[in-house]
């Protein structure tokens, strides 16, 4: 009763507007002020919640990637790819997703995934007759690569919360990161196959060089940070710190696309959604102290596991009910929401934190693209007003997205069926 | 008291990301609260810019760390606890700023539907429950502050910083953030755009 009355009255303050950071401690600390517990505790877990070395990842990655966005890296990657692949049938559908892909092992985010990418091809791929719904689709749902293949701030606001390796999270994301990319590069050519579109013209082998050698400092800093962390060189939060360097030394010295007088814009757009997530840890925090006092996530276990039988059982009530909430709820606080009372239950029947860290980045990723809450889908539509002249609704956005919400349940399914899809890679290979 | 500070170079992009939602000094005959409202705000904005500033200084201590560790095989003692601390300083001094321009997730599904009039209430209201919790959130951590220097608490690491260094940011950063909420309601009276304009493009 105590654990419906919490949710409710959580579930109203978010949807009567409250920042989510500020609901979930003002949940949390009417529980404890209700429970009669000390208050300190409120300030206590908010700033242990903050003092976190693992946490640095978080401001690191996002200046890293600002500084490669405003640098210019997304026109490079996409000049790059589609020099190779831009002729084949679907050709700048193609590159356009796997400019996703690439650009998503040096950004740990969706929305600056989909906005780099999209501001160079969607025009690239209207000019080529791509149907506009299928275009806005396309960005929207590779986009959300970004949060897959590592690094990945999601999962490393996961690895925070459940005290999980971040490493293996990252090396776990890779497989399934994969999977979709090629699903999405699969769609794209059957989609291309229905005609209406023109290639790209060939272009010459200098043309290809070229464009691959300007892209190629980019591609070495993102396999350094991946290779450094598989090898067990440097932690996430090094990897972070050398992406950091690298990019500003790729960015002012190497390419030149980026003036010193940038740097204060980058450090403060960076700085906005660095406190923005880590706020939201905090008052998820301290929601979560309250949980635990007062016994509800031991009380949703004992529920479960007398009611759910097998783990696929349980992942799928999971599934079904993240994707319920993805319309709802905004991706980082529907894990912060969950996590906290779900976490025990899965220790109970034995499953691999890991694999369901893929699982509900997996499932945040259907979030990002579902309306109405959908972020992906506001930000296309926003690059897609500024990059071409015609009218785009959200709803074309939506439309476009629909086969792709199919694909990347489709690679969920495929996760929980065949789970070393996620698990070879940090533990059996 | 509704425009809004057009500054020098007011086109260029770094200009247009910190301008939004500063709105003009008062002039020198207006009351008492807008005075306030205009200090609690260019505090918010200055705390803003410094935690922008620490964020990006942790950036260049945590890849001097590497540097020490991987290339001259002399790990520093003091990187990682500043670099910490720095977040804990960057996140609860650049809060309030962020209630000033709106910038902390919210669920918009519900409100984007109601007329603007009823958003704007609606707005107000949630701005009180951020102003209350943040407000219990600044003197939680002062009890445990003025508690952690009576007992002369000390970090368990090399540095041994007082705890109380680490207290004042939350003690600071949300105390301005209630003020801050106070003030953004007693403004959105002269502008409601401030409180029911909606930014969807943020999150991850």
């Amino acid at each position: 009763m105590t654990g419906i009355l919490v949710l409710a009255g959580l579930f109203a303050a978010l949807l009567a507007g409250v920042d989510i950071a500020f609901a979930l401690a003002g949940v949390g600390i009417v529980m404890l002020v209700l429970g009669d517990f000390s208050t300190l505790i409120v300030a206590q877990t908010m700033m242990a919640s903050i003092d976190n070395f693992i946490l640095l990842a978080v401001p690191l990655f996002l200046l890293m990637s600002n500084i490669l966005l405003r640098g210019g890296a997304g026109e490079d990657l996409f000049a790059a790819v589609q020099s190779w692949v831009g002729h084949w049938p679907g050709g700048v559908a193609v590159a356009t997703i796997l400019s996703c892909a690439l650009f998503a092992s040096i950004s740990g985010s969706s929305v600056a995934t989909a906005a780099t990418v999209g501001t160079v091809a969607i025009p690239a791929m209207i000019e080529r007759g791509y149907e506009r719904r299928f275009v806005y689709g396309l960005l929207a749902a590779g986009g959300t690569l970004g949060i897959l293949i590592p690094p990945s701030i999601p999962m490393i606001v996961y690895g925070v919360l459940t005290e999980e390796s971040i490493v293996e999270l990252f090396l776990a994301g890779i497989g399934p990161g994969l999977l979709l990319t090629a699903l999405f590069v699969g769609y794209a050519v059957i989609h291309a196959l229905r005609g209406g579109q023109r290639p790209s013209p060939r272009t010459s082998r200098r043309q290809r060089i070229r464009a691959t050698v300007r892209a190629m400092p980019t591609l070495g800093l993102a396999l350094a940070i991946v290779l450094g962390i598989y090898f067990g060189v440097f932690t996430p939060t090094e990897a972070a710190a050398i992406g950091f360097a690298g990019s500003l030394i790729i960015t002012l010295v190497v390419l030149r696309s980026l003036r010193l007088s940038d740097l204060p814009e980058i450090a403060i757009t960076s700085m906005k959604t660095t406190v923005m997530i880590l706020f939201i840890i905090a008052g998820a925090k301290v929601f979560g102290y309250a949980l635990t006092v007062y016994r509800i996530p031991q009380d949703v276990t004992e529920l479960v596991v007398a009611n759910i039988a097998t783990p696929v059982g349980l992942i799928a009530a999971i599934c079904a009910l993240l994707l319920v909430m993805g319309c709802v709820l905004e991706a980082l606080s529907m894990m912060l929401l969950m996590l906290p009372i779900l976490q025990p239950s899965l220790a109970g029947l034995g499953i691999d934190p890991i694999w369901f860290g893929v699982l509900f980045t997996m499932m945040i990723e259907c979030a990002l693209i579902t309306p109405p809450v959908g972020l992906n889908l506001f930000v296309i539509r926003a690059v897609a007003v500024q990059a071409q002249p015609n009218p785009v609704a959200v709803g074309d956005v939506v439309h476009g997205t629909l086969p792709f919400v199919i694909l990347i349940l489709l690679a969920v399914a495929a996760v929980i069926a065949f789970p070393d899809i996620a698990l070879f890679i940090p533990f059996k290979l | 008291m509704s425009c809004r500070i057009i500054p020098r170079h007011a086109d260029r992009p770094f200009y247009r990301s910190v301008a939004w939602g500063t709105r003009a000094a008062p002039s020198p005959d207006a009351g008492c609260p807008d005075l306030i409202r205009h200090i609690v705000e260019t505090a918010s904005r200055v705390a803003g810019f410094a935690a922008a500033a620490a964020f990006f200084a942790i950036g260049i201590i945590v890849t001097w760390e590497v540097v020490a560790r991987y290339g001259f095989s002399a790990p520093t003692r003091w990187v990682e606890e500043t670099a910490a601390i720095l977040q804990i300083y960057g996140v609860f001094l650049a809060c309030a700023w962020l209630v000033a321009q709106r910038e902390h997730i919210r669920i918009t599904v519900v409100t984007a539907r109601l007329p603007t009039r009823a958003r704007a209430w609606l707005g107000r209201l949630s701005l009180v429950v951020v102003a209350a919790i943040a407000g219990f959130g600044s003197w939680s951590a002062y009890e445990l502050m003025i508690s952690a220097i009576e007992r002369g608490e000390r970090t368990d690491s090399t540095l041994e910083i007082p705890m109380w260094v680490l207290h004042a940011p939350l003690v600071a950063g949300l105390a301005l953030a209630a003020l801050q909420a106070l003030a953004t309601i007693w403004a959105s009276f002269d502008d409601p755009a401030l409180i029911t304009e909606e930014r969807p493009e943020r999150g991850l």
